[in-house]
């Protein structure tokens, strides 16, 4: 790409979304790394993060460090959409509609068919708005469950032994499902899908290249160059 | 040599020499034979015994077929009891010591293994070795006279009959033991129930707080589940052996796996020697009981932790809603993970097809 140097760039995130994303990505690679060792604990390369973690108490630590991040991050995360202008505007922009439905339906027609034109879409894609909504109810259940298992004696002076297990089957698998869907789904979207190949830099930089900017959220592209001409 | 040639000087001499070899070994028994009756005059009398100082009673009395039916049929009296050789005994005769034969190498032909030489190392060798006279040395656990086998049913030492022979020193735990499922069931003539030494083992004994003990925090989940996890004794008496899986991945087992021992083991739970079936109103493991048991380690434990079951397997239908969720969990998974795939081979198709459509638009 020849003009690669005269291409602009235009603001993705701020430097408080970066912030909130770095500590995110910190408490889940702590969470992920720690949990999936519990689960997988007669594996060999769970015995290796866990002697790397100081061994079964050294996770523990980890976990707990991880999941207090996470659920601050979150508790910051409710806060600021519901105070500052700026958060609402992005939180608005995440809240999904009928609309959205559509166009992931007629993205899958796009790609299967290839007719008419490419679906356009505004600052989050469907396909982003349904990851967020994922992780944001995740963190509740996991955080809920969690909160039961860190101490099995209180929690088992308020509840019956079942609802620990219960709380511990739903942890465990929700853990797992969430990972997937980070492993596969975001990493591919950021690193790969739309021409961000090898990485989109907008969670160190904050910015994006205008041109894929614009191929990913022409909807709002097309919106923005309206208002500045107006 | 040649048929027919005679024997040469040399060859008659070593002829000889074994010849005189040979009637002085036969002497050699007889005498220890003669000496056997010598002994026997006196140790042979029933109720022959001797009130010591400390007003202590030797039984002295020794049946001579007992020793003819053991191990030791061809033995002596004296082949043991090597200090003694005057009658009446000027000295004290002191207790055998069984390594005069077994010790490696011997030409006696005496069985001399591995485990013999890991009693030194065992908690009674210890305390041997320390001066301790109440511990047991190698004839206080397989008899004196009437040595068998640990595989002849009247041994000391049977599976059947060694219980017995630990509790003789260890009343309060055989008591416990004999009331135990482990200890009924052996009584019933069951031989797979354990005895003493399948969990504490034979010559290897050490104190629980010894690391290497099999009894020991570390060791104790895998010297039950010798026999625990064998499906094909567990289901003779309708017991689970998934409940060493199921124990190995609570956070008990994962704790204990990594090296935690103030984490549970079975015997946390289930104790050592008192083991009862759940359904027993006695046992620790009664829903009765529970609170108590595990407020061993969770102070203030209450009826909660008897509300739902311990062993629980999340793989198994008996698990009820847990099984349910895992299941439904695993195929949302397993169905998200095509959905992305599927997701991103059409991303890729999409990408690949407009690609060559535009190749095929700039080519005239």
């Amino acid at each position: 790409m020849t003009e690669k140097g005269t291409v602009g760039t235009v603001e993705r995130m701020t430097r408080a979304q970066r912030l909130v994303h770095l500590v995110l990505m910190v408490a889940i690679l702590m969470l992920v790394f720690s949990g999936l060792a519990l689960a997988y604990h007669e594996q060999g390369w769970a015995h290796a993060i866990i002697s790397l973690m100081g061994g079964f108490g050294g996770r523990n630590v980890v976990h707990r460090t991880g999941a207090v991040l996470l659920v601050l991050v979150f508790i910051y995360h409710v806060i600021a959409t519901n105070v500052s202008a700026s958060h609402q505007r992005n939180a608005l922009a995440s809240v999904p509609k009928p609309a959205d439905l559509k166009a992931g339906w007629a993205t899958f027609l796009w790609r299967m068919t290839g007719r008419g034109e490419a679906p356009k879409y505004g600052h989050y894609t469907p396909m982003q708005k349904f990851q967020y909504w994922l992780i944001f109810l995740g963190c509740l259940l996991m955080g809920l469950s969690g909160v039961v298992l860190w101490s099995p004696k209180i929690s088992l002076e308020l509840f019956p032994k079942s609802f620990f297990d219960l709380m511990l089957v739903v942890h465990s698998s929700q853990a797992q499902w969430a990972f997937i869907i980070l492993l596969v789904w975001h990493l591919w979207d950021v690193h790969v899908a739309g021409g961000n190949f090898p990485m989109n830099p907008a969670w160190i930089t904050g910015r994006m290249r205008e041109d894929l900017y614009r191929a990913q959220h022409e909807g709002e592209w097309e919106a923005m160059q309206k208002g500045t001409k107006e | 040599m040649t048929p027919g040639r005679t024997l040469s000087t040399r060859s008659r001499r070593a002829l000889l020499a074994l010849a005189v070899a040979l009637a002085a070994a036969c002497l050699a028994v007889g005498t220890a034979a003669q000496e056997d009756v010598r002994c026997l005059s006196c140790h042979g009398k029933p109720g022959f015994k001797k009130t010591l100082a400390s007003g202590k009673v030797l039984e002295l009395f020794v049946d001579p077929t007992s020793l003819r039916l053991s191990v030791h049929k061809d033995k002596h009296c004296v082949d043991c009891h090597a200090d003694v050789s005057e009658v009446p005994h000027p000295n004290v005769p002191q207790k055998v010591n069984c390594r005069r034969c077994h010790y490696s190498g011997n030409t006696a032909g005496a069985p001399q293994i591995e485990k013999y030489v890991e009693f030194e190392q065992s908690v009674h060798g210890k305390a041997l070795a320390e001066g301790n006279t109440k511990a047991p040395a190698c004839q206080d656990c397989h008899g004196d006279h009437f040595i068998l086998p640990g595989s002849d049913p009247r041994s000391e030492v049977s599976h059947k009959n060694l219980p017995q022979v630990c509790g003789r020193c260890h009343l309060e735990i055989f008591g416990q033991y004999e009331a135990s499922v482990h200890g009924k069931a052996l009584a019933k003539g069951i031989m797979d129930a354990p005895v003493c030494t399948n969990c504490h083992g034979e010559h290897t004994i050490r104190k629980a707080a010894d690391a290497s003990s099999s009894v020991n925090a570390g060791h104790v989940a895998n010297t039950c589940a010798k026999c625990h996890a064998k499906v094909v004794i567990m289901e003779k008496y309708g017991v689970k052996a998934e409940q060493v899986a199921t124990y190995n991945e609570s956070f008990h087992g994962i704790a204990n796996e990594f090296g935690v021992l103030t984490a549970a083991n079975c015997a946390s739970c289930h104790t050592a020697h008192d083991i009862l079936p759940e359904n027993d109103p006695r046992s620790s493991v009664n829903a009765a009981n529970i609170p108590k048991t595990c407020g061993k380690c969770h102070a203030g434990a209450n009826a909660n932790f008897a509300n739902g079951r311990i062993h629980i397997n999340a793989k198994d239908k008996s698990a009820g809603i847990v099984y349910w969720i895992a299941l439904g969990f695993k195929i949302l998974t397993l169905s998200t993970l095509a959905g992305l795939f599927v997701h991103i081979g059409l991303d890729l198709y999409r990408k690949f097809r407009n690609r060559k459509a535009h190749h095929g638009e700039a080519k005239p």
